[in-house]
């Protein structure tokens, strides 16, 4: 990479399926368009990079405003979801389900794949040591595309000059 | 590949880089490998097609 290539990182801090792919989208848009591209993953953002967890991340009712009767297939336009009917047993598995059912429907990958292809265009992903610690995970607990696991202080001597993302 | 990208493009633009990696079996590998920095546009232009619209 040249000196004149473009850089960004992203940091993902979430690990809830609507705060998962974000990252994966435009990290996968920044490598079509020659950007380089580097992942942090920190805090709940692990779950996205472990191999247990990636293809199960959900999507809760609960605490969600924008999520609207309409995605639980009921056509009510702007009519929410009580937050009492959110609480009840097997609503975020709905909710995760209806989400996940219309990425697939729109061709998008699930994680695991989506985080592979960006692997493969040459994203570099690496884990914050910290959170890392203090989840009690191993190296071995993340997918194989991780490159290391790193301080912030390690991060951001790597990202010098690039665009930095913070989802 | 390049004839398969012409053969289904889409209102004169080029399929995704997914569609091009599901399409023809080339992994996403080689298809940074052989096009670096923007495979999918860099064929499109090769094709002579418009890039491709999609966010996968």
């Amino acid at each position: 990479m040249g000196e004149d290539t473009r850089k960004m990182a992203f940091i993902c801090s979430k690990g809830t399926l609507d705060m998962a792919y974000p990252a994966l989208v435009m990290g996968w848009a920044a490598l079509g368009n020659g950007v380089d591209v580097t992942i942090f993953f920190t805090f709940w953002g692990l779950d996205i990079i472990r191999k247990s967890r990636q293809d199960h991340l959900e999507i809760a009712p609960v605490g969600n405003t924008s999520m609207k009767m309409s995605m639980m297939g009921v056509h009510a336009d702007n009519v929410g979801i009580p937050s009492l009917v959110g609480v009840l047993p097997g609503m975020t598995a709905l909710a995760t389900k209806l989400m996940k059912d219309k990425m697939r429907a729109l061709g998008v990958p699930p994680v695991s794949e989506y985080l592979q292809m960006l692997v493969d265009g040459g994203a570099k992903l690496y884990a914050c040591k910290l959170s890392v610690d203090m989840m009690g995970l191993k190296k071995e607990d993340l997918v194989d595309g991780v490159i290391d696991i790193v301080t912030a202080s390690d991060f951001i001597d790597m990202t010098e000059g690039a665009q930095i993302i913070f989802i | 590949m390049i004839e398969w990208c012409r053969a289904h493009a889409v209102n004169g633009r080029s399929p995704t880089l997914r569609q091009i990696t599901e399409g023809t079996g080339i992994s996403t590998k080689e298809m940074f490998a052989l096009f670096p920095k923007g495979p999918a546009k860099k064929v499109a232009r090769i094709a002579g097609l418009g890039k491709p619209e999609g966010c996968v």
